[in-house]
């Protein structure tokens, strides 16, 4: 790799380090789920996968590899999230784009023997607590207040198993570490400012500082209204921040403004779009983010969330076409 | 007697549920709303007034709330210390001796499983002098419409957290105003939003438990 010639990754390298990219904005998705219809190919992972023999789990691997990479080189993509450990969409509903333990390890390592000198591996390790999920909302709400040194804890194991898990993935060749810590919903930070001091940031600003001795990038992604408490996040020494809901009311430009030169921003053309709206305006809203928060770069384009299985794929290639005709920064008269 | 009714109402807001919570630390080892709500009864004080002091309690945090002066889980602690009431005035309710303010029925919408969003409203609504039928997750339109011919006079509320399930919210819209064109029907869900509202021709949109609470009593006030 030529560091005077720019590429995807290139570009996406300087972006996370907060510099104008020479070529284009990056692509990035915290997660793609449209790669079979990319690619008329199936990739195959989830539970579908854990019920295959062990012989057709290696052949599935090296397909799913081959299918991702060559979906990131035809449209572009700088990164490329692995798929992701075990989560559920709702209780009991597994998602999709997940792999076992050492499935996944292996999945990562694949990916980097063919792609790594054009796109950048993540992979979302965790590493700082969320809010909880549907399944303990109520009783987690309740022991925080009740009996905080219980969450005290929970936040610690999550920090530690997040930097482990980032830390054999690293050795797999990922490169960027994303804890998807959902800290807050449409309305505001579940969290209130005591409980972010004691249970979330000093343990962003420590899984932050362990991600970049590992030579790897820290990212945040959050859903909803982080506004209130963004100062802190900028400043906890995470390297990009991923999601910046719209429908919570984040304008990235204005985040941009906190952020320069600080932080990376991801995202955010809104998922809801991609699923219900039409294709011109997809492209007019990606245009307009474009437009906006390309000049300087620390900007890597994608969507407000993931790209969901149910998006129109004809929406997704208005995003491209819209980042083909303003996302490239030697085109002066576009930017 | 009007001590304890003060009592209470502090407890409700505070989220200060009984004598063993230590939540909050400045209220520890004092009684809380389970033991008030008893005395309250024991002294012979008009059910009413107890369940007025929880509303009161459950209004003040909800102003908080919406000013961003508390948070999520502050609001569930006030929403268990009225549940600790609610035990108390349950036969009250059932003689016909407190009056609530209405029925809601509730649910999330057909496809998806979600629950967070739909229990928070349903905590803070009850909380707030409604009677909430629950009809759980992932809810069909028939099963919304064999709630209301059950409770006629009911306001429906619909939850969605996925944007691709809050499409089916119109579906079901439209099934009850064509049987039930009185019935009103609130949405709210974290991907809505108050154009999405008025896209499938629901009567309100709530982006949070307040609003919720607000658009119910506008409608019986």
């Amino acid at each position: 790799m030529s560091p005077d010639l720019s590429s995807p990754l290139t570009d996406i390298l300087d972006a996370l380090h907060c510099r104008q990219p020479q070529g284009a904005v990056p692509l990035w998705e915290l997660e793609f789920h449209l790669w079979d219809r990319f690619s008329d190919q199936r990739v195959i992972l989830g539970t579908e996968f854990t019920k295959l023999t062990r012989k057709e789990q290696e052949r599935a691997l090296h397909t799913n590899a081959e299918i991702m990479y060559w979906v990131s080189s035809e449209y572009k993509f700088a990164a490329l999230t692995i798929p992701g450990g075990y989560w559920e969409i709702a209780p009991g509903a597994p998602a999709w784009f997940w792999l076992p333990p050492q499935k996944r390890i292996q999945q990562a390592k694949l990916l980097y023997n063919i792609a790594h000198n054009d796109v950048l591996l993540m992979a979302i390790t965790g590493g700082v607590l969320a809010m909880p999920g549907a399944d303990n909302y109520l009783s987690f709400s309740i022991q925080m207040l009740e009996e905080p040194e219980k969450i005290a804890s929970q936040a610690q194991d999550c920090y530690s198993q997040g930097l482990e898990n980032a830390k054999r993935l690293r050795d797999a060749g990922v490169e960027g570490f994303i804890t998807a810590s959902d800290l807050a919903d449409n309305r505001g930070p579940y969290f209130n400012p005591q409980q972010m001091q004691e249970f979330i940031l000093p343990w962003l600003r420590r899984w932050a500082g362990e991600i970049k001795k590992l030579q790897a990038f820290p990212i945040l992604h959050s859903d909803g209204n982080i506004m209130p408490c963004l100062a802190e996040l900028l400043s906890s020494g995470i390297m990009a921040l991923q999601a910046l809901d719209p429908v919570a009311g984040i304008e990235l430009a204005n985040v941009k403004k906190q952020a320069l030169n600080k932080v990376c921003l991801c995202g955010n053309v809104d998922c809801g779009l991609f699923l219900q709206g039409a294709p011109e305006q997809v492209f007019e809203e990606t245009s307009r983010l474009l437009q906006l928060n390309k000049p300087g770069g620390g900007f890597v384009l994608g969507a407000s969330n993931v790209i969901q299985p149910q998006t129109h794929k004809e929406n997704f290639m208005a995003m491209i076409e819209a980042w083909r005709e303003y996302g490239q920064y030697g085109n002066d008269n576009k930017s | 007697m009007d001590e304890i009714i003060v009592k209470l109402a502090i407890c409700i807001e505070r989220g200060k549920t009984n004598k063993t919570s230590p939540y909050p630390p400045d209220l520890r080892e004092q009684d809380g709303a389970d033991e008030l709500a008893k005395q309250a009864i024991e002294a012979g004080i008009d059910a009413n007034r107890i369940l007025g002091a929880c509303m009161q309690g459950m209004q003040s945090i909800g102003e908080k709330f919406a000013k961003n002066e508390a948070f999520v889980p502050e609001l569930l602690m006030s929403a268990k210390a009225m549940n600790a009431v609610m035990v108390h005035l349950k036969p009250f309710f059932q003689s016909g001796s407190v009056q609530r303010k209405g029925k809601f029925i509730i649910g999330t919408v057909a496809g998806d499983l979600h629950d967070i969003g739909k229990k928070l409203v349903s905590m803070v609504v009850e909380g707030n002098g409604w009677e909430v039928i629950d009809l759980g997750v992932d809810v069909s339109t028939d099963k919304y419409l064999a709630a209301i011919a059950q409770h006629p006079n009911a306001i429906v509320g619909m939850s969605a957290l996925l944007t691709t399930t809050m499409v089916n919210m119109e579906k079901s819209i439209q099934a009850i105003k064509a049987k039930y064109p009185a019935t009103k029907v609130l949405v709210g869900g974290a991907p809505l939003t108050q154009d999405f509202a008025n896209k499938i021709h629901a009567d309100g949109y709530a982006p949070d438990p307040q609003a919720a609470v607000k658009l119910l009593n506008s409608y019986v006030a």
